[in-house]
C-alpha cells in the first residue's frame, strides 16, 4: 500500500470540496428552477414557523422524495449533498491518517466523524 | 408575495452579501440571518437554517482554493474540530429551547462585537520555536511558506484555544454563522499562529462545524428548501464574483461600509427583539 | 500604552473568558439535564427572554444564552471606560454613540 503524504491528502481534499460544492449547487439549482416553474406564483409565508414535513427532515425521506421527482425533495437532496461534503472531507482525512499509520490522529478524526454522524442521524434531541 | 418574487429578491440580497463578504474577507454569512429575519420577515429559525447552508457552501468553495496553497494546518484543524463540532451540537440543540427573541439579542451582540474586531488591526505574534506540552504531544507545530522559504512555527496555549473553539462552535450552532472572528481570535491570540495559517485553517473548519449543526437543523425541520436554495446560490455566486474582483477593488472603504451595515442591522435586530416582532 | 492599561486590558480579557465559560457551563448543564429527563418538546419554546414557569433545563439554557449575549456587551462597556482613560476619543465616541442608540432602542421597543 503506498503511503500518503500530508500534501497528497490535502490535494485530494481540495478536489473533493470543489466537486462536492459544484454537484450540490447544480442539483439544488435544477430543483429550484422546477419548484419555481411549478409553484412560482403561489404565495409564500415564512414569517410563521411550522417546521418542514417529515419527508424533508431525514436523509431517507429526502432521498425518497427526490427520486419521486418532488421539486422540493430535489432541492433538499442538493442541500444534503452540500452538508455531506465537509463530512466526506473528514472521512478522507481519516483514510489518510490510517494509511500513514498515525494512531493518535485516526482516533481524533474518528471522534469528529462520530459527532457529525450523531448530528445527522442520531439522538432523540 | 409570490414564491417567484421572493426567491428573486432573496437571490439578489444573498448575492450582495456574498460579494461584500468575499471582498472584505469578513464572510457574508453574518448578514444573511439579519437580511432574512429583519428585511424579509422570515422566522429566525428558517433564516438560521438557510444561513448554515450558505456558510457550508462558501467555506468549502474557499477552502478548496486555500488547500492548494498549503497554508492550512490540517492536524490542528482536526483537533480543534472536536471542540467546534461538540459546541455546534450544543448550540443547535439550545437554539430549539430558547425564545427567538433571545437568539436575536445574542445575534445583535455578536454582530456588534464582530464590527469592533474588524475595525482593529490584527497583531501577529508568532512563536517560532516554542510549543506547549499538548502541541508537542499532538505534533501541531509546522511550517508555512514565506518569501525566504518555509518558516517554522510553534503552537501555544492549546487548552485555551480548544475552549474558545467550543464557544465558536456554540455560536455557530446557535446563530447559523461561521463565527470565523472567534476562531481567528482563538488562533491569533491564544495559540499564536501566523495569520495565513489561522485564517485558512479557520476557514477549513467552518464547513465541518456548520455541517454538525446543519444536521440537527435538518432533523428539526428548520431547513426549508424553497428558501435555502436561493440563499445558497446567491451567496455562492457573490463569493465567486467577489474572489475575481478582489485584486481590483479597494477593501478599506468596503470594510467601513460593511461595519456600518453590520451595526445598523444589529440595532434593528435589538429593536425588533425588544418590541417582540421577531 | 501604559503598563497600567496593559494590565487593565488583561483583566478585561479574563472577564471575557470567565463570562464565556459560565455561558458554556450553563448551556451544557441545561442540555445534560434535558437529555437525562427526556428532551423537552420544541413546541414549548418560550416567547419571553427568560421565563420562570418553564422546566429547569430550558431555563438553564436560556440563562446560558443570556450570559453569552452579555459577555460581548460587557466587554464593549469596559472598553469604553478604557478608551476614555487612554484618551482615545475617536473609539470612545463611536462606542458611546452605539450604546446610546441601543439603550434608546430598548426603551422605545419595550413600550
Amino acid at each position: 500500500m503506498k503511503q500518503w503524504t500530508d500534501e497528497q491528502v490535502e490535494q485530494a481534499v481540495g478536489k473533493l470540496l470543489r466537486i462536492g460544492v459544484l454537484v450540490a449547487a447544480c442539483v439544488a439549482a435544477v430543483g429550484g428552477v422546477a419548484y419555481l416553474l411549478r409553484h412560482g406564483s403561489a404565495p409564500v409565508a415564512y414569517h410563521a414557523f411550522n417546521g418542514e414535513p417529515q419527508s424533508l427532515r431525514t436523509v431517507r425521506g429526502v432521498v425518497d422524495s427526490a427520486f419521486a421527482l418532488n421539486s422540493l425533495g430535489v432541492i433538499q437532496l442538493g442541500l444534503l449533498l452540500l452538508i455531506a461534503t465537509p463530512i466526506a472531507r473528514v472521512a478522507l482525512s481519516l483514510i489518510g491518517f490510517f494509511r500513514q499509520k498515525d494512531g493518535k490522529y485516526v482516533v481524533i478524526t474518528a471522534i469528529v466523524l462520530a459527532i457529525l454522524a450523531f448530528s445527522l442521524a442520531g439522538g432523540r434531541l | 408575495m409570490s414564491a417567484f418574487e421572493l426567491s428573486a429578491l432573496i437571490l439578489l440580497g444573498a448575492f450582495l452579501a456574498g460579494l461584500l463578504g468575499a471582498l472584505t474577507g469578513l464572510g457574508g454569512g453574518m448578514v444573511i440571518v439579519p437580511l432574512l429575519a429583519v428585511g424579509f420577515g422570515v422566522d429566525i429559525r428558517y433564516a438560521i437554517g438557510a444561513s448554515l447552508i450558505s456558510v457550508i457552501a462558501t467555506s468549502s468553495g474557499a477552502a478548496a482554493a486555500y488547500v492548494r496553497e498549503g497554508y492550512s494546518n490540517i492536524r490542528l484543524g482536526m483537533v480543534l474540530e472536536i471542540a467546534t463540532t461538540t459546541g455546534a451540537l450544543v448550540g443547535a440543540f439550545v437554539a430549539g429551547l430558547v425564545s427567538t427573541r433571545l437568539i436575536a439579542v445574542v445575534f445583535a451582540a455578536v454582530l456588534l462585537h464582530s464590527a469592533y474586531l474588524s475595525s482593529r488591526p490584527r497583531v501577529e505574534h508568532v512563536s517560532h520555536d516554542l510549543s506547549d506540552r499538548w502541541a508537542l504531544w499532538l505534533r501541531l507545530h509546522s511550517t508555512y511558506p514565506t518569501a525566504q522559504g518555509p518558516e517554522p512555527y510553534g503552537v501555544l496555549r492549546v487548552p485555551l484555544g480548544f475552549g474558545l473553539m467550543f464557544i465558536a462552535g456554540v455560536l455557530s450552532g446557535l446563530l447559523g454563522i461561521g463565527s470565523g472572528a472567534v476562531k481567528v481570535l482563538a488562533m491569533d491570540h491564544a495559540m499564536r499562529l501566523p495569520f495565513k495559517v489561522s485564517t485558512t485553517t479557520s476557514n477549513f473548519m467552518i464547513g465541518v462545524t456548520a455541517a454538525a449543526s446543519a444536521g440537527v437543523y435538518l432533523r428539526r425541520g428548520y431547513i426549508d428548501p424553497g428558501l435555502s436554495f436561493s440563499v445558497m446560490l446567491g451567496v455562492l455566486g457573490g463569493a465567486l464574483v467577489g474572489a475575481r474582483l478582489l485584486p481590483v477593488v479597494h477593501a478599506r472603504w468596503l470594510r467601513i461600509l460593511f461595519a456600518l451595515v453590520v451595526v445598523g442591522l444589529a440595532i434593528e435586530m435589538v429593536y425588533k427583539a425588544v418590541s417582540g416582532r421577531i | 500604552m501604559s503598563p497600567d492599561a496593559g494590565a487593565a486590558r488583561r483583566d478585561v480579557q479574563r472577564l471575557l473568558q470567565l463570562g464565556l465559560a459560565v455561558a458554556a457551563g450553563l448551556m451544557t448543564a441545561g442540555l445534560g439535564l434535558a437529555l437525562w429527563s427526556g428532551a423537552p418538546d420544541v413546541a414549548l419554546q418560550p416567547r419571553g427572554l427568560v421565563q420562570r414557569d418553564l422546566p429547569l433545563p430550558v431555563r438553564l439554557c436560556g440563562l446560558g444564552v443570556l450570559a453569552l449575549a452579555a459577555t460581548p456587551a460587557l466587554r464593549v462597556l469596559t472598553l469604553i471606560v478604557l478608551w476614555v482613560r487612554e484618551r482615545d476619543w475617536k473609539y470612545a465616541a463611536v462606542a458611546l454613540g452605539v450604546a446610546i442608540v441601543l439603550i434608546a432602542d430598548v426603551m422605545l421597543g419595550g413600550r
